[in-house]
């Protein structure tokens, strides 16, 4: 059982002029987490000179990464030059931005083109020219579309208006296509009928300017269009050759530039006086002298550096350490939240028991062996995933190994298991209530430690041994009714009196809210029931599929290939639920069963200045 | 086959703990799923979390299950 990583924290003075260099080797260490300074009698340092340079030339190589889409994921870090960035990168970018214009220019021109051609069909259609559409004094026109069952209205309606009008409607199944010409002296009238016969018009404003039949027309633009896309192609294939010259230059200059805006932003977590600086950072306490020494040794000995004493209520940085083959399991802590400084890191005891659990759940060799295939693969695919599909792979290996226990393949049974899971049903219910009792009072024991240490001997007595007297008292309670069948006979005075002794203990320790607390101890407890029951589903499930298929199997050829169909179905089913309730039901039982006995979490994050960030899931 | 009343009626009440129970998870994941959902819509990352937060009431269908076994063990 291990606590987060120590932590000590130490406070840097020097005077100003060594500030870059002292940043430049925290940077460089990537050990340091550094306490924002808040304004106090002492002012906040200003960011170093370089910031204002760096952030334009960081603008300048982002936007141009968009431009091109290039990502800068698999960038490594490199040192560049400042003035060296400045100047090769304004050559690129005059051509970057000369091509884009370029292709943004023929697109314009390409979809206007498509869009004339979208509204000539339909002019076309409608046997209208499009210069009929031109503003003009005298006549309003409108084009567009009405539901075929609102024409006739329209007509009558319009006629009510005025009789100088002239309505050219095609129709096309149920909708009709329109143009309108009437007198402009009644627009407003004319407009609100085509309203009411649910007119939606449509916009000719870019074949306005055009004059001729449409059909001419489109043969017109179409050839125009087909000389546009070789040049369209051009365009595209240069952009696409700078973005292979520069892509790896700017991804680099991109990671550069970041790391040098986040150093040059640093000291605005830093205290200042006129002449001096200062900074309050969290390292780890093995690396304390290391990191005295060299950044002594890099402000050429003209800094002063002091431990100072961690406060009891101080939001100390977490920084798991755990064994390496076990770090994947972090990521269960982190999804819950990370430990208090002064709690423990329960990832240990989830690597050992969360494959334990679903294994138990999903025991099955032939199951096991599929998902372990299916976790390796995605762990390949997806590199951010890499912990959690460790975990599972971890778990696929406790399920084969559960599978050869139970004797259980595909849900057949191809030799005989220590325990038959559809028969032993009882067996199973046992050690499912077995593993709960452990591992609730084993998270109990650990309460106990953390509030002997916190809050004295007698009050972590009270508070969680009052727990497990409790469940002492309940089993003699039931065992004594079993022999006198009777609550109030005398021969049960020793349940009552540790029933007694647990209300007391718990009473002292917890308060009156203990009461609705004890139901939820025994809910807990039986909670563990999951671990046989989500087995047994699984089990019951791929029985069943089983069963069909044999059944539809025996019942001739013709019913070879459903067979078949029901096979592959019903388990790829079964193993999807495989793999969600296990893994699902074994967490829970972890934060919701267990954490609740001895952790709070809520830590803060240990985030050293200068390291890269790692991807996750999370 | 003749079955007592007695045992019928255990088993009318283990097939009973169990139903009740699933339609008590039912109600509850109705209300957290769609709760869920929601926040996975506002931000995908979500997804785990949410995924843990529904099962969640399962707890209630295995207490049932619980019973049923314990009067499955009378009949």
């Amino acid at each position: 059982m291990i606590k987060p990583q120590r932590m000590s924290k130490v406070l840097v003075v020097g005077p100003k002029s060594r500030m870059g260099k002292v940043v430049a080797k925290l940077h460089e260490l990537q050990v340091a987490h550094i306490i924002e300074h808040k304004k106090d009698e002492f002012d906040l340092c200003s960011p170093l000179q370089s910031l204002e340079k760096v952030s334009s030339l960081l603008v300048q190589v982002r936007s141009l990464l968009s431009a091109l889409q290039i990502s800068n994921e698999a960038a490594v870090r490199k040192n560049f030059k400042l003035q060296e960035v400045e100047k090769q990168i304004s050559p690129i970018k005059r051509d970057v931005s000369g091509i884009i214009e370029e292709r943004k220019k023929l697109e314009d021109a390409q979809a206007e083109i498509v869009e004339q051609k979208k509204i000539l069909g339909n002019l076309a259609l409608l046997k209208v020219n499009p210069e009929s559409f031109r503003k003009s004094s005298y006549v309003v026109s409108y084009v567009g579309s009405v539901a075929v069952a609102n024409v006739s209205q329209l007509k009558e309606k319009l006629a009510k208006i005025t009789d100088k009008f002239e309505l050219i409607t095609v129709e096309q199944k149920k909708v009709a296509l329109l143009a309108l010409f009437a007198d402009s002296t009644v627009a407003a009238e004319i407009g609100k009928v085509l309203a009411e016969a649910s007119f939606t018009e449509m916009d000719v404003s870019a074949v306005r300017s055009l004059s001729g039949e449409p059909s001419g027309l489109t043969e017109q633009l179409s050839k125009k269009e087909q000389k546009l896309t070789p040049q369209l192609v051009e365009k595209n294939t240069k952009w696409k050759e700078l973005a292979e010259k520069y892509g790896v230059f700017l991804a680099e200059v991109e990671k550069f530039l970041s790391t040098e805006a986040e150093k040059g932003q640093a000291p605005l977590s830093f205290g200042s006086t006129r002449e001096a600086f200062f900074v309050r950072c969290y390292v780890p306490s093995s690396d304390v002298d290391s990191v005295n020494a060299e950044l002594s040794k890099a402000a050429g000995g003209a800094i002063h550096i002091a431990e100072e004493e961690l406060g009891e209520e101080e939001e100390t940085p977490i920084k798991l350490r755990n064994p390496k083959a076990l770090k994947s399991f972090e990521f269960f802590t982190n999804l819950y939240s990370l430990p208090k400084y002064n709690e423990f890191d329960p990832t240990m005891l989830m690597a050992f028991t969360f494959p334990l659990f679903f294994g138990f759940m999903l025991g099955d060799v032939g199951y096991g062996l599929i998902t372990l295939l299916f976790f390796y693969a995605l762990r390949r695919k997806v590199p951010a995933g890499k912990d959690f599909f460790n975990i599972l792979m971890v778990s696929s290996v406790s399920a084969i190994l559960f599978g050869f226990l139970y004797g259980e393949v595909f849900g057949y049974e191809p030799w005989h298991g220590i325990i038959i899971r559809t028969e032993d049903t009882t067996t199973l219910m046992i050690i499912s209530g077995i593993a709960g009792l452990i591992q609730v009072n084993f998270g109990l024991i650990l309460g106990f430690i953390l509030e002997r240490r916190h809050h004295g001997f007698m009050h972590a007595l009270n508070a969680k041994v009052g727990w497990m007297v409790l469940q002492v008292a309940a089993f003699v309670l039931y065992r004594l009714f079993a022999i006198y069948h009777n609550f109030f006979s005398v021969g049960m005075v020793p349940g009552w009196a540790l029933l007694g002794v647990a209300f007391f203990m718990l009473y002292k320790g917890e308060g009156l809210m203990f009461l609705p607390e004890t139901l939820s101890l025994f809910s807990h407890i039986v909670s563990y029931a999951r671990l046989m029951a989500v087995g047994l589903a699984s089990v019951f499930i791929a029985v069943m599929v089983n069963d069909l298929t044999t059944f539809l199997w025996h019942k001739g050829a013709f019913w070879v290939p459903l067979a078949i169909v029901a096979l592959v179905i019903g388990h790829t089913f079964n193993i999807a639920l495989g793999i969600l309730s296990p893994s699902l039901h074994s967490i829970r039982l972890h934060y919701v069963e267990f954490f609740t006995k001895f952790y709070k979490g809520g830590g803060k994050e240990y985030v050293p200045f200068g390291a890269e960030k790692q991807k996750s899931l999370l | 086959m003749a079955v007592e009343v007695g045992s019928g009626l255990l088993g009318v009440g283990a097939g009973l703990a169990i139903g009740l129970g699933a339609i008590g998870t039912g109600l509850a994941q109705q209300q957290i799923i769609a709760a869920v959902f929601g926040a996975i819509v506002e931000d995908p990352k979500q997804f785990g979390r949410g995924l843990f937060f529904i099962v969640l009431p399962e707890t209630l269908v295995i207490f049932g299950m619980v019973i049923a076994f314990m009067l499955m063990g009378r009949m």
